[in-house]
């Protein structure tokens, strides 16, 4: 395995900048997420690293090796596809075993690695089937085996479990966590899923408009977003944005005050997780709301709110203190004043 | 009485109608006539004779031979159309410029006429007077296109020249619609060109090949205009193919009956061809 770097990465297509001078380091032996929203540039840069695409400017290295103009095959990366790209017409195991046919590997081992890859994935019974025959789990485990085969440099993944149903997605991500422990595989992973990212994440990777908008371990991201976009992004339900002005350690909007630290002066907008919103007794409350909808999860609730301003708020509520909080009722609500996040009035910049 | 069919069927009548007078009724008469010894010149002796004419293709020589030429047309035909197709389809896939430009000049001799392509080429090879063997005769190269030895491999020619453009239509139509990511794959997996192309391309474009050489082949098997605008299926017998054949007893000779009879065997043999090669297909589809 080896560490991956690029260097002021550049693409553009034509007049568009789909990617814009990034730095980034894939550390060896880790998986690091690449997430953001449609068109943020994530895919582009994955197969630039791949080799797929040609790169407009910057570098590409993989341990020491400058592999920028290399061929795809030269830069011994595996691929996950988001839709697998099996060959239709091969059986699982001719899938596998393709990439070693290719590389003149004899008959004997390619049949050893495909066989222990297969074991890994919990597949062998599956070798001869074709794709056709195979469900949507089965086909990305062949498509996992075809990667792990090579014993890569480094494996990519782009968006490999966005085709699978929301259980199988929980199952395989847990499956690529181990399979990742047990290979001590490098791994850059392109999800649009936040949940995803921070599951599997050594190092998280937001992506905003071709640019990097903050770089860190998962905990870290959630709990000090870099800006407004980033809160917004990571973490389900979303972050709630107010708008007001801060001064004197105080943040005021309408019907709303928060002691913010006093460094933080001028126009700015809180942001508050929806965990941090709570029901409370009408002596400590923050502030008051009207409870529009409740959506019940099970072990909590998601309390969708309208302040007499007009903005809409979330609250995640857990079940046992739902009881207070009636739909169509004003009820009394506090934010957490040890996890506020305070942006600037842009959104662009975190002040505290 | 029309009041007791279903009203489904009743809207089918008109087709029914239709179909009846145009397919069936021909279809059935002519299976008729090959039972029977019909000529047109002599109508009144007209009798059953069974299978007679069906059995007496096995021993006429010049019916063998027609049937070779056929196959060996077909074949080297559509064999030739298809390697040349698929190697333009592959170099046009890859042009970046002018594209649409060139597939306009490529397509061209398909919108020609078949019989004026045969007596285009018919003058353009002439031993005599033709402008190909002049210029190979100014390097020295004595060539008789029309000659006993080369005439049917000339028809060949001039078919792989009018047809090709079809095959490169079907085939660049099938590369373009293929799926990218498998070829992706192969890039990130290490096949080089080849390798992609025989263990990819090819078996991912396979089910568009099989119908391109159907309907060529299909299509080879009329094979009529270049025959009869040049060599009238000389010289001897070198150019007859069963078309030809099937015109000349019919239409030449008038035996109606014994026409009959050779275009049915050639419709058996062609059947056989199709439901085969579409055997395979479906079953390698499953």
């Amino acid at each position: 395995m080896a560490e991956i770097r690029v260097e002021a990465l550049r693409k553009r297509f034509g007049e568009v900048t789909a990617v814009d001078d990034i730095d980034l380091v894939i550390a060896d032996g880790g998986i690091t997420v690449l997430v953001g929203p449609s068109g943020c540039g994530k895919t582009t840069t994955l197969r630039m690293i791949a080799g797929l695409e040609d790169v407009t400017g910057g570098r590409i290295l993989i341990g020491e090796r400058d592999v920028t103009s290399a061929e795809p095959k030269d830069r011994d990366l595996a691929m996950v596809f988001q839709n697998y790209a099996l060959y239709p017409h091969m059986t699982a195991f001719q899938n596998m075993a393709f990439a070693l046919k290719a590389r003149d590997t004899p008959h004997d081992e390619i049949r050893d690695r495909v066989m222990h890859a297969a074991e890994l994935l919990g597949i062998t019974d599956l070798l001869e089937r074709r794709p056709k025959a195979l469900s949507g789990g089965q086909q990305q485990r062949v498509a996992i085996g075809r990667a792990i085969v090579r014993q890569p440099a480094a494996f990519l993944f782009d968006e490999p479990l966005s085709n699978l149903d929301a259980k199988l997605r929980v199952e395989m991500r847990t499956e690529i966590l181990k399979l990742q422990k047990e290979l001590n595989a490098t791994i850059l992973y392109v999800t649009h899923d936040q949940e995803e990212a921070m599951t599997l994440a050594d190092e998280m990777v937001v992506m905003r408009a071709g640019a990097i908008a903050q770089q860190g371990p998962p905990r870290v991201v959630y709990a000090e977003p870099a800006s407004e976009f980033v809160g917004g992004f990571v973490g389900s339900p979303p972050m709630n944005v107010i708008a007001g002005e801060a001064s004197g350690g105080v943040f005021r909007a309408e019907g709303l005050e928060v002691p913010v630290p006093l460094t933080a002066a001028g126009p700015a907008r809180l942001g508050v997780r929806p965990e941090h919103l709570r029901p409370s007794g009408p002596g400590e409350a923050t502030l008051t709301a009207d409870v529009e909808v409740i959506e019940f999860l099970g072990s909590s609730g998601i309390v969708s709110l309208r302040r007499g301003n007009g903005d809409s708020l979330k609250a995640l509520v857990p079940a046992d203190a739902l009881e207070s909080v009636l739909p169509g009722a004003a009820c009394p609500f506090r934010i957490d004043p040890g996890h506020l996040h305070l942006f600037s009035a842009d959104g662009s910049a975190r002040l505290h | 009485m029309l009041r007791r069919i279903p009203i489904g069927y009743r809207f089918l009548t008109p087709l029914a109608v239709v179909f009846a007078a145009v397919f069936a009724y021909p279809f059935v008469y002519s299976l008729w006539l090959s039972l029977t010894n019909y000529t047109i010149t002599r109508r009144n002796e007209t009798r059953f004779v069974g299978i007679d004419q069906y059995t007496g293709l096995l021993d006429n020589d010049t019916y063998r031979q027609a049937l070779v030429n056929t196959f060996v047309f077909v074949l080297l035909a559509v064999s030739l159309e298809l390697l040349l197709g698929l190697a333009l389809a592959l170099c046009l896939q890859r042009q970046r410029w002018a594209r649409n430009v060139t597939r306009a000049f490529l397509l061209a001799p398909m919108f020609v006429t078949p019989i004026a392509v045969g007596l285009m080429f018919r003058f353009l090879l002439n031993q005599q007077i033709g402008v190909i063997p002049e210029i190979l005769g100014t390097f020295g190269l004595e060539i008789d296109f029309f000659g006993p030895d080369l005439a049917l491999f000339s028809m060949v020619a001039i078919d792989v020249w009018q047809w090709t453009p079809f095959m490169v239509l079907l085939l660049l139509a099938g590369l373009e619609s293929l799926p990218k990511q498998p070829f992706e794959a192969a890039r990130v997996d290490g096949a080089s060109r080849w390798l992609t192309f025989r263990s990819v391309t090819l078996p991912l474009l396979k089910p568009v090949i099989v119908v391109a050489v159907l309907l060529r082949a299909l299509d080879a098997f009329k094979v009529f205009e270049y025959v009869f605008a040049i060599t009238r299926g000389g010289p001897g017998t070198a150019t007859e193919t069963i078309q030809y054949q099937v015109y000349r007893t019919g239409i030449g000779f008038f035996r109606l009956g014994e026409a009959a009879a050779m275009a049915f065997v050639l419709v058996a043999v062609v059947l056989t061809i199709v439901v085969v090669l579409f055997r395979r297909l479906m079953r390698e589809a499953t």
